[in-house]
This record gives structure tokens, sequence and C-alpha cells, in this order.
């Protein structure tokens, strides 16, 4: 077994709520509050318990987290937001201390959340490789070393002594990836990078980790894409409310944050993690076969979404985006783009979309982002609202081909018709 | 890779009070340079006169105070037989060293709080790189001062050669200064404000324009107080040959280094927070 690399017990982080000030107090008795407290310091009986009201003012960030990591896991970390995800890699990357427990480290860590940190745009590309490059903790002499692969990686050679500034976004994204990736760290840390970039540098963030990985690295996940967990992850931790609740395998973990995995079926009334104007609420969602049961290749399937409104009788719309491990926007549709939808929708209500088409996707794991609509405005978003499975089904072919080489698969016919050689070249024809 | 890694790096929460991790600074000597780099590259980029700024900005503000306070004010009849220019010079340049340096590492944390926020490294450097950019305009500047003294004939004594250790004495005390305001910006930014505000109180309570003759004598001793008065004196003395006011440097000097303790044991307790309030 591998040597522990990472040795978290206790671990807490706990966060003042309101900032410096207690808003519910005026200067006034904030002053005479405060010195009251350095009174009853200096007398030496400061109180030690702290009344209801201060405790309630704190809030857990990571509450006792206690984990092991050896050397080469992959670890996934996934949880709702707050949780405390973020939490503990600020605390393993040393940004901020723990207010309680330890962790012990061993090896150099780096951390692909920190993409571009440190890029200043009146610098040229060069000057900025050699400054995000000691940023991230390399030596002068391990950038000289590096530094063709870094712009050759990029692929901006012809720039690179243009200020950053006159770059396009996705050019410094490239520069700044291409940096991070000649780090080499014994542990790398990445936080949520699926989120930013279009989905060329995704698919590198993807192909990076797999090399760190595979060359024997620890590779530290945190990210809201389950499929992306269950494809790279050797391991899964889930945190809610800053605890650890479920640590082990990720075909087991990641069923216990996805609400009732099997019945592809989720509850979305409770989730804390959504955007919009609030106007509707996404109650409950379900992607099924048509038949009900589980969604296969090649055959058409069905998402069903429960819904309240505070606009009852008025057109809304339901948009869905299919995220895929190395591709969060594999596929789209939102009813607006089709012809028939009911003008009137009631109150409280279930939306049945059925694909007309059959199911497309490479067999694997897909989440869900959805959205309720009105009027252009986005009313209610839920982020990796459900995860589901496309199975083989009898579509026993697949297996042949091993590594998934695309998302989507092309409905096609193949025909075959006899050709007359010379006619397949009337222009040489004719010139004779 | 990993075979060579014996040493368990420990993140526990940092209680009460905490000796300066030196060692550590020192491994992040190669960052803290290239910080102070980059803040220089990037000083005069996109301005056709570039770092002659450097020379301008000085060689104006002497110009237009040598008219104003010495020919019009007629400060010039004050100093004894010196040309109030060199006079004057003599001393403005360590002051807008001194005041420069307070405003950039005051400013440093709040300016780079996107890395603060998402970057390991000994906070020290901020404050400590952004005396790098001041310096290297007081190298600037200097040069015009040698140009006066050539201009009004004046020699360089033997004093010169405390030049360096006042150089080391002002960048001790605005580094005391701007590690504390530094790190007091992070949580209050009213600070921004405080600062050039008390940086101009600052310049009309330390000798730079007028002798510290002119103020009465037995309130002097309070002149040297400020950190600043003595060195600025002892520097004016070097440069122009005339006695070097020792006891009031001594005063400033030890001044200085407290403020400079001070700023570090501060800034040292504070750092622990910065990446949550910033």
């Amino acid at each position: 077994m591998n040597p522990i690399v990472i040795d978290i017990q206790n671990l807490s982080k706990k966060y003042r709520l309101g900032g410096h000030f207690q808003l519910d107090q005026t200067l006034p008795e904030m002053v005479s509050a405060k010195t009251k407290a350095l009174w009853q310091r200096l007398c030496g009986n400061a109180p030690k318990v702290q009344t209801p009201s201060e405790m309630s003012k704190d809030f857990m960030a990571l509450d006792g987290v206690d984990m092991q990591i050896r050397q080469g896991e992959v670890v996934g970390i996934i949880g709702r937001n707050g949780a405390g995800k973020s939490t503990l890699l600020k605390i393993l990357s040393q940004i901020t201390d723990p207010s309680d427990g330890q962790a012990r480290i061993r090896g150099r860590v780096a951390s692909l959340l920190e993409v571009g940190t440190g890029f200043h745009p009146e610098l040229t590309g060069r000057e900025n490789i050699y400054l995000n490059g000691s940023i991230l903790g390399m030596t002068r002499k391990e950038i000289d070393a590096n530094f063709d692969n870094i712009v050759e990686y990029s692929g901006i050679e012809k720039f690179i002594d243009t200020p950053v500034k006159r770059y396009s976004s996705g050019m410094s994204v490239r520069l700044a990836f291409s940096i991070a990736a000649h780090l080499e760290p014994e542990i790398l840390i990445i936080d949520e990078v699926l989120a930013v970039g279009d989905a060329a540098f995704q698919h590198r963030c993807i192909g990076r980790m797999q090399e760190a990985a595979g060359s024997g690295r620890t590779v530290l996940f945190v990210s809201h894409n389950m499929a992306a967990v269950q494809t790279l992850c050797t391991r899964a931790i889930l945190l809610q409310d800053g605890k650890v609740v479920a640590d082990g395998k990720p075909d087991e973990v990641i069923p216990l944050y996805l609400n009732d995995h099997n019945k592809k079926t989720a509850a979305l009334n409770d989730r804390s993690d959504r955007t919009g104007t609030e106007e509707a609420r996404l109650l409950k969602c379900e992607v099924t076969g048509l038949d009900g049961g589980d969604i296969e290749v090649g055959k058409p399937w069905q998402l069903r979404v429960k819904y309240k409104t505070n606009f009852p009788n008025l057109r809304h719309d339901i948009g869905f985006c299919i995220a895929a491990a190395d591709n969060p926007r594999a596929s789209f549709l939102a009813t607006n783009m089709l012809k028939e939808v009911p003008q009137c929708w009631p109150a409280i209500g279930e939306v049945i979309i059925e694909s007309e088409q059959p199911c497309m996707l490479w067999p694997g794991t897909y989440s869900l982002d959805l959205a309720i609509h009105r009027e252009g405005r986005v009313c209610d978003y839920v982020r990796d609202a459900v995860s589901f499975d496309v199975s083989l089904g009898s579509q026993t072919v697949f297996q042949s081909m091993g590594r998934r080489p695309a998302t989507m698969l092309l409905p096609a016919e193949v025909k075959i018709h006899p050709v007359n050689e010379i006619s397949v070249f009337p222009s040489l024809e004719q010139a004779a | 890779m990993s075979a060579s890694v014996t040493t368990w790096k420990v993140l526990k929460p940092r209680k009460g009070w905490q000796m300066i991790d030196f060692g550590r600074l020192w491994q992040f000597r190669e960052l803290m340079g290239m910080l102070a780099l980059r803040d220089i590259k990037v000083r005069y980029k996109q301005a056709a006169l570039g770092a002659a700024w450097a020379l301008i900005q000085p060689l104006t503000m002497m110009v237009v105070m040598s008219l104003f306070f010495g020919r019009f004010a007629q400060m010039d009849q004050k100093v004894g037989s010196v040309p109030y220019p060199i006079f004057l010079y003599a001393a403005l340049l360590p002051w807008t060293f001194f005041a420069s340096s307070i405003t950039a590492s005051a400013n440093s944390l709040v300016a780079n709080a996107g890395m603060l926020r998402k970057i390991y490294f000994p906070r020290l450097i901020m404050p400590l790189s952004a005396t790098g950019t001041p310096l290297v305009d007081y190298a600037m500047a200097f040069i015009i001062l040698l140009g006066l003294m050539g201009w009004y004939g004046v020699v360089p004594t033997a004093a010169f050669l405390l030049l360096p250790v006042l150089v080391g004495l002002t960048i001790m005390a605005a580094l005391g200064m701007g590690l504390i305001l530094s790190a007091v910006t992070v949580k209050y930014r009213d600070f921004r404000y405080v600062v050039p505000f008390m940086l101009q109180v600052w310049f009309f309570v330390t000798p730079v324009i007028y002798p510290n003759t002119m103020v009465p004598e037995r309130w002097q001793w309070a002149l040297s107080l400020n950190p600043m008065g003595g060195t600025i004196e002892a520097f004016r003395a070097s440069i122009l040959g005339t006695p070097i006011p020792w006891a009031s440097l001594g005063i400033s000097a030890s001044v200085a280094v407290v403020s400079l303790l001070v700023g570090l044991i501060y800034f040292n307790q504070a750092e622990r927070h910065f990446a949550d309030v910033v």
C-alpha cells in the first residue's frame, strides 16, 4: 500500500458571520460591549462559554473532518455548495488556517484553482510566464527549463512578446493553463476547473488530471460534475455541512450525493444551491426510458419535471443541459426551441418532455442541469439536478469500442450502389 | 519522487505569539524579486516618456518648491550660505522615497487581494516587494542630486559614506509604518484615505522645506521623535558636508528600529486572517 501523504485530523474551520461588526448593534452599544469584554479580560474572568446569540453568529465551514489520503489516489471531493469543499482545499493549500484540528501534508502542493492568478495584463506573455510560474512556486531554473514547452503547449508562440491585455480570453487561459500544467507537484488540487473555459480547455484539464494520476501523483478534485468524478476518481468523499458523511468508491458515494440515484428521480425543492428570480420553482425531476425503465442507447426516453409557479396560466419554458464527464455541454434542449409548447401552465404541474429521437448518448453516466424560464428570464436553475446512466441494453456492439470515442452517436443509414468506374471522374473524361 | 520528501508539513491553528519565519521568507526570495520586478516593469509601460518620469517628477517638484518656498516665501535667507535648491532637494529625495514606500506597501495587500485569496506565500513579501519601485525611483532621482551638487560646486566629503546607512534607516522606518498600515487596510479600507492625508501632515512636521533651526529650540527634540526627522537632517548634512546631528539621528534611528519591530510583530499576528477578511 502506498504511504499516506495527507493526514487530516479533526479539522475545523469557523467563520464569523456578519463581518467584524454586529449589524444589530449601534456604535455606542458596540463600544460598551467591547469595553466590557476588555474589562473582563483584564480582570481575568473572561466568559469561557459563549452566549447562544454569539454562537449563532458562527458558521462551521468544516466541522471535525478526518481523512487519510495515500499517494497516487485520485480523490473526488463532492457535496452541495457550502458543504466545505473549497474551505478544505484552502486549508490544504495553506491559504487560510484551520480553527481547530490539524492537517499534515507530505510533498509539494499545487493547485489548478490558481490558473492565471497574478497575470498582469500590461506584461508580455513571456514576462507573465516567469511571474506566474514563480507565483505558483516554480523556481527560475525550472521555468527556464520548461519555458519552450510551456510556450509550445499553449500554442501562442507568435504572441509571446505581446502584452497579455491584447490576448483573447481564450489565449490567456491557454497560456495560464500551460504554465500550471508544467508544475510538477506531488499533490495536485483541482477546484471546479471544469466550470470555466471552453470544451477544449476542459478536455485538457481532464487529460492533465489523468496524466497526473497515471504518473503516481495524488490528486484532489472538487467538482459538481458527478460524471467526471465517476470517470476520473479512484475514491470519493462526500461532505455535508462541513462533515464527512461518506468515503469510499465513487460508485458507492456518488449515489448518496444524488438523491435516489437508482430511480433517476431527484427531489429539488430542498436544494439550496439554486439561482434565478424565484418566480417559479423546480420541485422534482425524473429521467427514464419511455416505458419508465432504464435509459438505453437507441431507445426513446423522457424527462418529467414537477414545478410550481407564481404566474399560473401563463407560458413557461423548461431548458436542460446534459453533461458528460469530459463534456459539460454534451446536449441541450429548451422547450422554446420546439414548435408546440402549451401556452397555459397550471400553478403546480408536471411537464413531460418526450424525446422524439431514440437516445443517442454513448453508454455512461451523465448529469443534467435544469432550468425553468419565463419571458426570457431564468426563474429557477439547479445545476446537476439529477444524474442518470445510459445503459447498453441489447446494443452489445458498443462493448467492442472500449474507450468512448464521443459523447453523441450520429444516427445514419448506409447504402451501397454499384458505380461505373469512369463516371467517377466526369471532368477527366471531358478533358480527355 | 516521493522518496525524497520525508518531512511532514503541519497545518494547524496558529495561536498566541509566533516567531517570524525568516527561513520561509528566504525560500520565497525569488517570488519577492519577481513581484518587485513586475511593479517596476509595469510602472512606466505605455508611457511615451517612460522611465524619464522618474527624473521629471522630482526635478519639477524641486524647481516649483525652490521658487515658491525658497524665493517667494524667502526661506532661502534662513538656510545660511547653502543654495536653497540643494538644501531642499537633499531632504526631498529621502522624503519622497519614504512617502512612496509607505503608500506602496500600505496598498500592497489590498492591491493583490486575488493572490492573497488563492495562493500561499509568506504575506510579508508583499509589502517588502512593494518598496522595490520606490527604491529604483530613489536611485534615479539621486542622479539629479549629483547634478545639483556639480552645478553648485558642492564637493562630496567623507560623510557621503553615511548615505547607505541613512537609506537603510529610511527603509526601516517606511517598512515599519507600511507593514502596520497594510495589515490594517486589509480589514478597514478607511486607511486608504488616511494614508495620503497622514503623509501630508507628516511632510510638514519633517524638516524638508525648512531648517530645523526654525522650530523653537525647546521643541526640537520632538522633531527627532519623527523617525524621518533626524534621518533627513543627517542626510542633508552628509550631502552638504556640514556637521552631522548625531543626537537627533540617534533618536530617529531608534524610533525607526522600534517601528520596524512593532510593524513586523503586528503584521505577523494579523497575517493569519488576511485570506478570510481581504
